[in-house]
């Protein structure tokens, strides 16, 4: 970047501002007025998910169309996607991941981004191809697999967290911006006398906070969503995060043979619990949400280097 | 003489560098370890792979898939439609978080602004089954496009059923999903460009467009540099899961890419292999077009990957 | 004397020569309580209530008699594929496989010559009397679960007795027939007739024309065809023809490549273009077929006697009092004969079953325990679970309790997988469970209207020869994705109907005659399969 990365956030402070014209305001209205709509548009399809997760299921059967309430009204979709002993294992599951496997990306990937932008390493062009082309070759699921089922890690949550430990793509992002942070710093630093992972540690992180934010944000969405490798590579039951616990849900609600003419509701409810293991799904995620836009919405930001 | 120095000029470097040699060192093990061990499995599209024999007990067949690939009946559809949607999808798709983002830094109240970015983010984590089921559903003759086109006074159409509204519906709805999303890494971006330029830009008369064009996009341009690099190295991938969901016989002539494509291949016999070889040639291709796209983004805009 | 020795050593030896009745296995098998690991594809029914199939009632009730116990491992659900393929890369084998070998790469021969599976002819016929008794008296079950050479590699998953097999046919609004005075439809122009009335005549009386006279969808996951959903094949039979490969007399010929498929296309593409078939047909999802049924919309479809009829008219009677959905018999063909085109209903044996793995200890002990399945006592079991539980014996005749029937919390699906797995095996599919299911008289009805067809159109399950399976499946991939494309095409009106010279000629490009071919061979070995295993005496 060609312009200053700097410290701690602060509190936006709106210095006195010129009158904006007319043409400004009417700017002001329709970029509302867009967003408002773009808010609808992303939003209804989740509200519709929503209402009919709560709704009755035979009521929901012949509904066709657009629905501003719930048709009916019904938790049992909730109570028994709940009442699933596996969906509270699951979420368990799934925490631990995130928490332990977001923390190991972050250290890895700050360390090798910092590594990677210091631009006094002999071979680091070598280096970023060697990594950027992971990006593209891969040997595939059968070759993967044999190296976890040989590293003993088959059935362990360490199958889920361990071969995603790096990802190229936030590697080179951070190192993106690590790179926009002005060599200054680390050359005051070192005067004052610190050492690398001190000026990690202390410098870039914080300088780069939104950054890392952005990236911790992408790998722990990235673990909260995964269900294809803990698929193949668990098989205790106890161990499958939630989304594989929810995926198996939604598969097993189809029809078959078996059915006897009476306990429709039964049948219908497959319906609703669809809807319900998405909102169980999302809800925590939303939950977090707020609490990370801290970190870069915050704005603007004051302080810098003196030249 | 020479040469000795030379060494132990370069053992001084690393002594230097130790720390940060340290700390690369775990990310370099990851790597091999974790890419390219597996890396020499891909050999299996140069064999005929069979899961009970194994890697090394499996023969060799050289080139066949790649022939078979090359000589089937819809080779040439479902690379054209492969590239096609990618086109489509970075021509509209790219931009749009763009925008938004910029919008976004617009807005004066932190509240709203604050309530659009929770709202738009949420797309993102809806499984793919569940938005193509609310697709299919909404799009229906009788679903809630119908109903208001009907209101509207049209015929419905069965839009799922025409495979010219397919690439539309599909690019639509991975814009829909991902554009709240993609927009964080640029408003990240954001607020890192120095709101000291703005103040001197304000006090120099400057107004909306010119701040827009002299500050902010310059100081996005690395980043966006950045991610369009990235992202034409994958104009040869989609993601196979959601046009599966999506797609049936009718709409096969615009649907069809080369994963659903392999896809189907692979649980018609299980045959890694052919997965194999196509995911090769497709890497190969993306390789390529990821190392054009890093030059020329090196020589206008200054950054690039290496 | 020595004509008494003679005539003594004569009669034993044709005592033990002559077929005898099954010994009962003798229980417990083992002494010390043995454990089998076994892999098994798990079921999203059972999922509710379980962690695996060990928890049923009928696995507690086998380990109890027998004393062995079985540790399923599981694969989660929708991830089958994968992971069988990667437990045959693991090469670490559990002591039974139970899974379609039809879908071995290669085939069921390719897994016996990989050492996957272990070939069992000698030990069922030492230590599997049900089995044995049941192949001799089946020779046609042995011809479907053994390879060319005549080795049986799996205990099957068998659906002998035709009614577990006409569970899915044609089925129509008989009230709506009544109201509009018309019989039911046995030919085609009959079914033209009625499907137009339907669409005309306003039977749900609501004065709008939106009746839906024949509707249809693809299920994800069953068996497709390409371009036609299931309902769609019934159809079919009126033509003389059977989805993809059938049988036409001893050759195999493929459907969409015949003749007759112009003038089933023809009658198709007329139905759609007057609105007798749903125009959402193609892209339409469960729910809105679900939707449409519910809404006294549809006139006809065709589905299963569980979870179409009975379903449907269960959700139907409150709202539309006078809701009757009946089966109807397929159509007539040429020649004067009704022609099944379920495939399934052809086949006794599907692919699946539970096989032996070289890593398996106890290969005898395992031979007992699954042949225990066959048995009254096994299967009486597998099929219902612990009596007194979940089944009680009403009149000779074992009936699901109240336990499993009416549970307040469980479907009934899910209640009965938590106690047994009559759908599964390895095990022969007792009728008695499936009539539970059959509450209303339409059930049973539409059962013996399905009966009453000739499955001579389907083919037994047959596989290709190892030797041909990758081109085979090559050629087929391709060719399916443009039989359904045209299909469609032809069908919506989107292709003229004179090109279907063109379009046939490109499926002789595509390779075509290489499938039938290989095809045919298959056939061809398959009849000319012994009847019985080699080295038996009649």
């Amino acid at each position: 970047m060609t312009t200053r990365a700097l410290s701690r956030p602060e509190a936006p402070v709106r210095a006195w501002r010129p009158r904006q014209g007319w043409g400004s305001a009417i700017f002001d209205a329709a970029n509302a007025a867009v967003l408002l709509a773009l808010c609808f548009i992303t939003f209804y399809p989740f509200y519709y998910v929503l209402i009919a997760s709560l709704s009755d299921p035979v009521a929901l059967m012949a509904n066709r169309g657009f629905m501003l309430l719930p048709r009916g009204f019904s938790l049992e979709a909730f109570h028994r996607v709940w009442d699933n002993p596996m969906v509270r294992s699951g979420f368990f599951n799934t925490l631990v991941i995130v928490v332990g496997g977001t923390a190991l990306n972050l250290v890895l990937t700050c360390c090798g981004a910092y590594a990677l932008s210091r631009r006094r390493l002999p071979l680091e062009k070598a280096f970023m191809m060697f990594i950027v082309f992971t990006m593209f070759f891969s040997g595939g699921l059968v070759p993967n697999y044999l190296l976890v089922r040989d590293l003993g890690l088959l059935n362990s949550r360490w199958a889920i967290v361990l071969p995603f430990a790096v990802s190229a793509w936030n590697l080179i992002i951070l190192r993106a911006a690590f790179n926009a942070v002005p060599k200054d710093y680390e050359e005051a630093a070192r005067i004052d006398g610190a050492g690398d992972f001190t000026i990690l540690w202390r410098v870039y992180v914080p300088l780069c906070m939104p950054s890392i934010a952005v990236v911790g944000l992408f790998y722990a969405v990235s673990h909260w969503n995964g269900y294809f490798y803990s698929m193949i590579y668990l098989s205790d039951r106890d161990l499958f995060p939630i989304q594989l616990v929810l995926r198996e849900i939604l598969v097993s609600g189809s029809t078959d043979s078996m059915m006897t003419g009476e306990a429709v509701g039964r049948e219908a409810l497959s319906n609703t619990i669809k809807y319900a293991t998405v909102v169980v799904a999302t809800i925590p995620v939303l939950a977090v949400y707020p609490f990370l836009q801290r970190w870069f919405v915050k704005g603007v930001l004051t302080g810098g280097i003196k030249e | 003489m020479d040469h000795v120095s030379r060494s132990r000029r370069v053992v001084r470097e690393l002594a230097r560098n130790r720390s940060v040699y340290l700390m690369l060192a775990p990310v370099l093990a990851y790597f091999l370890v974790f890419q390219y061990v597996p890396m020499v499995g891909a050999v299996i599209a140069f064999k005929d792979f069979n899961p009970a024999t194994g890697i090394q007990g499996s023969p060799w067949v050289g080139l066949d898939w790649f022939r078979q690939f090359f000589d089937s009946l819809f080779v040439g559809r479902v690379i054209a439609n492969t590239i096609l949607i990618n086109v489509y999808d970075v021509l509209l798709g790219f931009p749009a978080p763009i925008v938004l983002a910029l919008l976004l830094n617009e807005l004066t109240g932190t509240r709203f602004r604050q309530f659009v970015q929770t709202v738009t983010y949420l797309p993102h984590f809806i499984s793919v089954v569940v938005v193509s089921g609310m697709l299919l559903d909404f799009l229906a003759r009788d679903g809630v496009v119908g109903q208001i086109v009907a209101s509207l006074g049209g015929t419905p159409q069965a839009v799922m059923s025409d495979p010219d509204w397919f690439r539309t519906v599909y690019v639509g709805s991975e814009i829909w999903q991902s554009v709240g999303w993609g927009s964080i890494i640029y408003l990240a971006a954001l607020a890192g460009i120095n709101p000291t330029l703005y103040e001197a830009a304000r006090i120099d008369g400057a107004n909306r467009w010119q701040r827009l064009r002299h500050i902010t996009l310059p100081g996005l341009l690395p980043i966006i540099a950045t991610l369009l690099v990235l992202r034409l190295g994958q104009l040869m991938t989609v993601g196979f899961e959601k046009i599966i969901l999506l797609y049936n016989p009718a709409t096969y002539e615009t649907a069809d890419v080369i994963s659903t494509y392999v896809y189907r291949h692979g649980i018609l016999d299980a045959n890694y292999s052919y997965a194999a070889a196509v995911g090769l040639f497709n890497s190969a291709v993306a390789m390529v077009l990821l190392v054009v796209a890093n030059k020329l983004s090196r020589r206008w805009s200054g950054t690039s990957i290496w | 004397m020595k004509r008494v020795l003679f005539l003594t050593l004569s009669l034993v030896t044709l005592t033990a020569a002559a077929a005898p009745a099954p010994e009962p296995i003798a229980l417990p098998i083992v002494r010390q309580p043995l454990h089998l690991t076994w892999f098994a594809n798990f079921n999203g029914k059972a999922a509710v209530s379980l962690k695996s199939y060990g928890e049923q009632s009928a696995y507690h009730v086998l380990a109890e008699r027998t004393g062995i116990t079985v540790d399923f491992r599981h694969p989660p659900l929708g991830a089958e594929r994968e992971r069988f393929n990667l437990l045959l890369v693991s090469g670490n084998y559990p002591d039974v496989i139970e899974a379609d070998w039809f879908g071995y790469p290669g085939g069921s021969s390719k897994a016996l010559k990989d050492g996957v599976v272990i070939p069992l002819n000698d030990l069922i016929r030492r230590y599997a009397p049900n089995l044995q008794a049941l192949l001799d008296r089946h020779p046609e079950v042995y011809r479907q679960i053994s390879t060319d050479d005549g080795t049986i590699y799996a205990f099957p998953m068998l659906r002998i007795d035709p009614q577990v097999r006409s569970v899915w046919g044609p089925q129509v609004r008989r009230d709506w027939l009544d109201k509009l005075g018309l019989r039911q439809p046995s030919t085609i122009d009959d079914w033209y007739r009625v499907l137009t009335a339907f669409r005309t005549r306003d039977p749900n009386g609501n004065g709008r024309a939106d009746e839906i006279p024949f509707s249809a969808l693809t299920i994800p996951g069953e068996k497709t065809v390409p371009g036609l959903p299931p309902p769609l094949w019934v159809f079919l039979g009126g033509f003389g023809l059977a989805p993809e490969f059938y049988r036409c007399g001893t050759r195999v010929c493929y459907s969409p490549a015949q003749p007759a498929y112009r003038d089933f296309l023809a009658t198709m593409r007329k139905w759609y273009r007057e609105g007798l078939l749903d125009p959402d047909y193609l892209a339409q999802t469960e729910r809105q077929f679900d939707a449409k049924m519910t809404n006294g919309l549809v006139g006809a479809y065709a589905g299963y006697n569980g979870s179409g009829l009975a379903r449907f008219t269960a959700m139907n009677r409150a709202r539309f009092p006078g809701f009757k959905l009946v089966a109807t018999p397929y159509p007539l063909g040429p020649g004067g004969k009704r022609y099944v085109t379920w495939p399934e209903a052809g086949q006794e044996y599907m692919g699946v079953g539970a096989a032996i793995t070289p890593a398996n200890r106890h290969p005898v002990e395992t031979v007992k325990f699954l042949d225990y399945g066959y048995s009254e006592a096994g299967g009486l079991a597998l099929s219902f679970g612990r009596e007194g539980v979940s089944y009680t014996m009403v009149n000779g005749a074992p009936r699901y309790t109240d336990r499993v029937l009416k549970n307040p919390k469980l479907s009934v699906a899910e209640a009965i997988f938590a106690h047994a797995r009559p759908q599964q095996g390895p095990l022969v599919q007792d009728v008695r469970y499936l009539r539970q299911f059959y509450s209303m008289p339409e059930q049973l009805d539409a059962v013996r209207t399905w009966s009453d067809a000739s499955t001579e159109l389907l083919l037994p399950p047959l596989e290709v020869a190892s030797a041909d399976a990758r081109k085979f499946n090559a050629v087929m991939s391709d060719m399916k994705i443009y039989v359904a494309e045209m299909t469609t095409r032809f069908i919506t009106g989107r292709e003229p109907l004179e090109h279907f010279d063109a379009y046939r000629r490109k499926l002789d490009q595509a390779g075509l005659p290489f499938a039938v071919a290989a095809m045919q061979r298959a056939l061809d070995r398959y009849d000319s399969k012994p009847a019985r295993p080699a080295g038996e005496q009649p």
